[in-house]
Parts: structure tokens; sequence; C-alpha cells
């Protein structure tokens, strides 16, 4: 059985610009995975090729094992697509809308169910310009999934979102992955990707730079652990068992062995007897990752 | 990678009633959506009730002279105002919202729907015939109970023109989104295109110079104006005789359906999905 999503070699380029330079991409039936990169790093133009908007210059890509480009009405039935930016007519109620959407598929699913699992249910005969520019969105997302689609694309799903909107639509994609669907996402928030998807992609330049799962990304799992305290009173750095960096007011001990490291500290403090204030053991943050890699990939 | 790619989705078998009811719900929301926003349902009905009011309340039964004979005013406006409400219910209409939904992203949206773009533009064209068909059933009873008009003699005749007119009209609206570049310019280019285009019609006033004439007869509206006053075929005082009309003649069909076809060609090649520069 071929993957849900299968891209070898994209290239796409506008005028002088290759917004995509050779992209690779598996997305297997069931997984959830989170594109991460800045402005211009050619998530939305990957994106838009998968869901049929865009046609490429070069290269393989298959969705649900037809290509994109030629898919038409059929290939649409089975995909959801939630744009970037929210595009949804302002006159009709929220029940006409996601009802008339609805509609347009063999299999829809229930509309009062989607609009339960929205939280949009308070709001089904209110016009949808009436509502918050939030609420327009999970219209949006409703319109999205309205089709009880096999896979979803979700472009910036959550930005310009409330705390609590966000929850609501975090829940939402996890109450899809639980039913079986494939999710394809982009953000640009670390700790969106880190919450919902099984895998990180990680773009930059119109290429895939790192993938992985959210707590491995870039050696994230093996990788350095920071042991950062505040010097005590009255001691220098030369006092120490080890060699530090200064970091600010504090000290900073990278080892890939924490555990032994800081054995040895807490046994010398102990002995000494003073204190260790401020005292963390931190591993690198998803964000810290990503600043890395799409950092070198910038140099 | 050594596995092939299919390149087309098995088609499901999609019944023809379906079909049809997905159009019949897209034209309901349409004219919804039309009804609801105030500023267009005013533009839309009562534009076209005002300038029927206005000009058979000044005109009165005087004659108006024709080229070809002579006509009570109210009676030579209403085709014209007929002729009027399809032009503003099809073009000006569809030419704005449609450059609405394409600038804020809502016909880009749909388009990743299964919602085919034929049953999408047939929603669309189905809802502005409606209202053509309404506004000439109202404009004309109003005539005729108020003013004194005859009542049309060529009825079917006169649905098959309001039909024609509003497919033509219709394609034009979408063949001008092309060069509207954003919804902020629409109102104004539609305006310097249909004002021209009423004044040289013989809606307001008879084209009585020959070149003015000229110019109007390749122009769609002033056919549409002459094909449903052929269709009402009101009694015509020439001389010493009443003449009527014998229906539409064929020349003013041939002129609107020429003119639905460039329209279509030119909205079926060139029309844009999305904002420009994306």
């Amino acid at each position: 059985m071929t993957a849900t999503i299968e891209v070898r070699n994209l290239v796409k380029s506008y005028r002088q610009v290759q917004a995509v330079a050779g992209l690779d991409l598996t997305v297997e039936s069931g997984e959830c995975v989170a594109v991460l990169g800045a402005n211009g790093a050619g998530k939305t133009t990957m994106v838009e090729i998968l869901e049929g908007f865009r046609t490429r210059d070069s290269g393989q890509v298959s969705v649900l094992g037809v290509d994109p480009a030629t898919g038409g009405r059929a290939l649409r039935e089975r995909v959801g697509v939630v744009l970037q930016s929210c595009a949804v007519e302002r006159y009709l109620t929220v029940a006409e809308l996601v009802r008339l959407h609805a509609g347009y598929y063999p299999h829809p699913r229930d509309v009062d169910e989607v609009l339960e699992m929205m939280g949009l249910a308070g709001k089904r005969d209110a016009r949808v310009r009436t509502l918050s520019g939030g609420q327009q969105r999970r219209v949006d997302v409703a319109l999205g999934i309205i089709g009880d689609p096999d896979l979803i694309f979700l472009d910036e799903p959550t930005t310009g979102f409330d705390p609590s909107a966000r929850r609501t639509a975090w829940a939402m994609v996890e109450n899809l992955r639980s039913l079986g669907k494939t999710v394809l996402l982009t953000t640009h928030y670390m700790d969106e990707a880190q919450h919902l998807a099984d895998r990180v992609v990680v773009m930059a330049r119109g290429r895939v730079v790192a993938e992985g799962r959210p707590d491995e990304l870039g050696g994230r799992g093996e990788g350095a652990a920071r042991v950062r305290f505040t010097l005590p009173d009255g001691v220098g750095v030369a006092d120490l068992p080890m060699a530090v960096t200064p970091d600010g007011d504090a000290v900073v001990v990278e080892t890939d062995k924490p555990t032994g490291v800081l054995h040895e500290l807490t046994g010398w403090a102990v002995a000494r007897g003073v204190e260790l204030s401020g005292l963390t053991v931190t591993r690198p943050s998803l964000e810290d990752i990503y600043l890395r890699l799409t950092g070198e990939e910038q140099r | 990678m050594t596995a092939s790619l299919p390149t087309t989705a098995a088609p499901s078998r999609r019944p023809l009633a379906s079909e049809l009811a997905l159009v019949g719900r897209q034209a309901t929301a349409e004219l919804k959506m039309l009804w609801r926003n105030p500023a267009r349902a005013g533009f839309t009905f009562a534009f076209p009730l005002m300038f029927l009011l206005i000009f058979s309340l000044l005109g009165g039964s005087s004659p108006t002279q024709t080229l070809d004979g002579n006509v009570g005013q109210s009676t030579y406006y209403l085709p014209g105002i007929v002729g009027y409400s399809v032009l503003t219910a099809c073009l000006t209409n569809l030419a704005i919202s449609l450059t609405n939904r394409r600038e804020t992203g809502i016909l880009k949206r749909k388009r990743g729907t299964p919602l085919p773009t034929w049953a999408l533009l047939a929603g669309i064209l189905i809802s502005q015939v409606a209202i053509a068909l309404v506004l000439t059933v109202v404009t004309s009873t109003i005539s005729i109970l108020a003013f004194d008009v005859p009542f049309p003699r060529h009825v079917p005749e006169l649905v098959g023109v309001v039909l024609l007119g509003a497919a033509c009209f219709s394609a034009l609206g979408v063949a001008m989104t092309v060069v509207i570049p954003n919804q902020d310019s629409a109102p104004a280019i539609v305006n310097i295109v249909v004002f021209p285009l009423l004044f040289l019609s013989g809606i307001f006033f008879p084209i009585n110079n020959s070149t003015l004439h000229s110019i109007s007869n390749v122009l769609p509206i002033a056919r549409l104006q002459q094909a449903l006053f052929d269709s009402y075929a009101p009694p015509l005082q020439v001389g010493d005789h009443v003449v009527h009309a014998s229906g539409p003649n064929g020349g003013d069909l041939l002129v609107l359906a020429v003119w639905l076809a460039v329209g279509t060609m030119v909205a079926v090649r060139r029309f844009r999905w999305e904002p420009r520069g994306r």
C-alpha cells in the first residue's frame, strides 16, 4: 500500500525565485505531520501543490494514490482543505453554510455533530458576518471536515486564535486523529507541533532540512543537556570540581552525561555546605532546535 | 522511486438528479446571499423600479418618436427598464460580487471542495435569471396596471429574450472580472462600462441619430432592448396606420448570441480564482 502523501524531488519556481527546491516528503496513513518553517520557506507552496491549487515544475506527487494536478472532483471528495486565510460566505448562517458544503460530498458528516465539535452549536443560526474572527475561522475548519475526508490539510489553522480557541482547535485535531484521519498541518508554533504531531518536518529554502519525532528532532533526544546554576557567594569558578562557561549571572555545564555531572556537582556542594541556587537541567527546546536548523540553513 | 503513480482517480457515479439538486441548492444559497445583503438587494431591485416610476410618471402617455413609429412613453420605457434590470441583475451584480469573492479568497476556498466549477457557475446563473424574470414580471405588472401599458403580445418570446439576455450579460459579467484588478476598483470600472452602454442603448431615450444608431447596433444592450420591445410589440403609430412587431427579429438575437459566445470564451479562458500576485 502506498503512503497517503508521497512527494519526490518536487520543484516549483515563481519567476526567478525557487519556492520549492527538490523536496521529498512521505506521510503515512493515520499520521499527523507538522511542517515548520519561516515565512517564505515554501510551506504554503508545497501544501497548495498537494491540494491541487498549483501546478509543479517537476517532481512526483501522489495524494491518496493519485496526482493532485489531475485528481479532480473524486480526489477532492476525500480531502479536506483549510486555507491559510479564512474565507467564508458572510451572509449565510453557520448551519446554512455548513449544510451547503455538506451537500458537495457523497458521505458528509452530520452537520450538528460537526458544529458541536467545533464549539459552534450555540451559533448555528447566527449569520457568519456577525461572528468574531476566531469563530469564523472555526466555521472555516468545520467546512474542511464536513465531508468526512481521509486526509486534511490545515494551513496555519490557529494563527490569530486566543489561547482557549487554540486548545479547542487542538482538541479537534486530536479528535480527527483518533478517527484515523491523516493530517498535514503547517504552523509557526512550536508548542502546536509538539502537542499535535507524530512527526515534525522543518523546511527552509524550499527543502526539508530535518524531520523526526518532536522529542527527537535534530538530536534533541540524545543531545547535550545544560546544567545551569548560580555560583554561591564566595565561590570562584576555579573552586568548582569541573569546567563551566559563564551564562549571564549563572554558569553552565554542557554534557551528554547529566546524571554523573549532577552527582559530582551536588556531592561537592553538600560537602562544602553551599547551596546551588537556580539549579536546572534542560534539554534544548523544539524552538532552539528549529532556530539552529533554520539558522544553519541561512548561513 | 520506482512505483509509477496513477494519474486519475476512479470517477464515482453521480446520478443526474443529485447533480441537479446540487445546482438547486447552490442557486438558493446565491439568492439568500443577495437578498440578505442590503446594498446588493437594493441596487438590484430598487434601481429598476425607481427608474420605471420616474420615467413613466414624467412622460405619462405622451407619444415618443422612434425610428419605427410613435408609441406611448410608458409603453416605450417598459422594455428598456426590463433590459436595464437584466443588465444590473446580471452584469453589474456578477462582476462586483465575483470580484469580491475572488479577492477575499472565497472562490479559492470553493475550488478546494468537490463542487464542480460548472455547478458553481450554473447556480449563480440560475439565481440571476430568476431575479431577471421576477423583475420582468414586477415591472410589467406595474406598467400594465398603473400606466396603461398594453399586455405583451409575444409572452414565450419575451421569456426567451429575457433568458438569452440574462445569459449574455452574465457571461459578460464574468468576463469583466478579468480586467478588474481588485474589489476597490470594481464598482468604478463596472460603471464606466455600464453607463455609456445604457445611454447608447435606447433605454432612457430613443436613438434617432444614425451615427449613434450604428454604434449602438453592435452593442448587446440596444439589441436586447429592441428584442424586448418587439416581444412586447405595443401598437406603433406609423402615419395613419397602427402596426405591431411580429416578435423579436433574428438579427437582434444573433448579436446577443455572439456577445454571449465572446463573453463565455473570455470567461472560460481568462477567469482567475485567486487575487493577482499570488
